[in-house]
C-alpha cells in the first residue's frame, strides 16, 4: 500500500471522465488502481455494463496515474498529460457491470523518452475482465 | 447509443460492397466529455473514437448491441480537437463470420489520418 494521495494530483482528467478512484500500490515498474463503476459513469451502457472503451480508458488512466505518482515523488505538482498512442492485443473476457469494483495492474514493458509501453490487466474480484498492451505518450 | 448525437453526429453514409461504408460525421464541440478531457484544453479522447467506430458498425449491420472482443491493433496517429477538426470520415471494412465481425476501420479527413483500427466485434 502507498500513502493515500488525492487522485486529482496524479491524473489530469476531470469529471465526467475520471476513470480511476485511487492508486493503491506503486513501485518503479508497476502500479495498481481501483475504480467502482457508479451509475453516472460516462461509459456506462444502456444494459448496465461498462462499455469496453471505458475499460481501455480506465487502464490508460492507471498508467497515467502511475506516471503522475512517479512525478509527484520527484516533487512535480501538476499531473502530466498523456495520450494513448496505440492499443494492441486487447482481449475482453467479461463486461463488468454497475457496482463492480475494478482492480487494474499496469506493468511497464518499455520506456523511451516520453513514450511508455505498458501491459495492463483488469480484474473484478478474482475474475479476469480484460487485458491489453498500451502505448502512452506524455505531453512534453 | 452511447456517443451518437452527443459526441458525434452522422451527416451522410456511402455504402460500398459487402459490409463496407464511409460515414461522414461531425464532432459535437459542446459534448460534456471536454469538461474533463482536458479542462481548458479540449482533446478528443482516443477511446471515444474507438466507440465511434463501434457505433458506425452498429448502424451498418443493424445490430442493437456489439461488443469489442479483441483489438488486434489500434493506432492513434494524430491528436484531434473539436475546435480545429469538425468534419471527419469513418471508413469501415467488415467481414461477418460465425463468431461475429472482423472490423478494419480508419478515421480521417482530407488532411490527416487520425486513427486505424483492426479488431473483432460480436453481438
Amino acid at each position: 500500500m502507498i500513502d493515500y494521495i488525492d487522485i486529482r494530483q496524479l491524473i489530469p482528467q476531470r469529471q465526467p471522465i475520471m476513470m480511476v478512484d485511487a492508486l493503491v500500490e506503486a513501485d518503479e515498474q508497476s502500479a495498481t488502481s481501483r475504480l467502482i463503476i457508479r451509475d453516472n459513469n460516462f461509459f456506462l451502457q444502456e444494459d448496465g455494463c461498462l462499455g469496453e472503451v471505458g475499460l481501455i480508458e480506465h487502464m490508460a488512466q492507471t498508467a497515467s496515474a502511475h506516471a503522475g505518482y512517479m512525478a509527484f515523488k520527484q516533487g512535480v505538482q501538476e499531473a502530466p498529460i498523456g495520450y494513448i498512442g496505440e492499443v494492441k492485443g486487447f482481449c475482453l473476457y467479461m463486461l463488468p457491470k454497475k457496482g463492480d469494483e475494478l482492480t487494474t495492474t499496469v506493468q511497464i514493458v518499455l520506456q523511451a523518452g516520453n513514450v511508455t509501453v505498458v501491459n495492463a490487466m483488469t480484474k473484478v474480484d478474482d475474475s479476469l475482465v480484460a487485458e491489453t498492451q498500451l502505448k502512452i505518450s506524455l505531453k512534453e | 447509443m452511447m456517443l451518437k448525437d452527443k459526441y458525434f453526429k452522422v451527416n451522410d453514409c456511402t455504402k460500398g460492397e459487402g459490409l463496407s461504408a464511409d460515414y461522414s460525421i461531425s464532432l459535437l464541440e459542446d459534448c460534456e466529455v471536454y469538461a474533463g478531457h482536458f479542462p481548458g484544453e479540449p482533446i478528443c479522447p482516443g477511446v471515444c473514437n474507438i466507440q465511434t467506430v463501434k457505433e458506425c458498425m452498429m448502424l451498418l449491420t443493424g445490430e442493437k448491441s456489439l461488443s469489442i472482443r479483441k483489438v488486434k491493433r489500434c493506432r492513434f496517429k494524430a491528436l484531434m480537437s473539436p475546435q480545429t477538426v469538425r468534419q471527419l470520415n469513418v471508413h469501415i471494412d467488415a467481414a461477418k463470420h460465425d463468431d461475429g465481425y472482423t472490423v478494419v476501420a480508419r478515421i480521417y479527413n482530407a488532411e490527416t489520418d487520425f486513427m486505424e483500427f483492426n479488431g473483432e466485434m460480436s453481438s
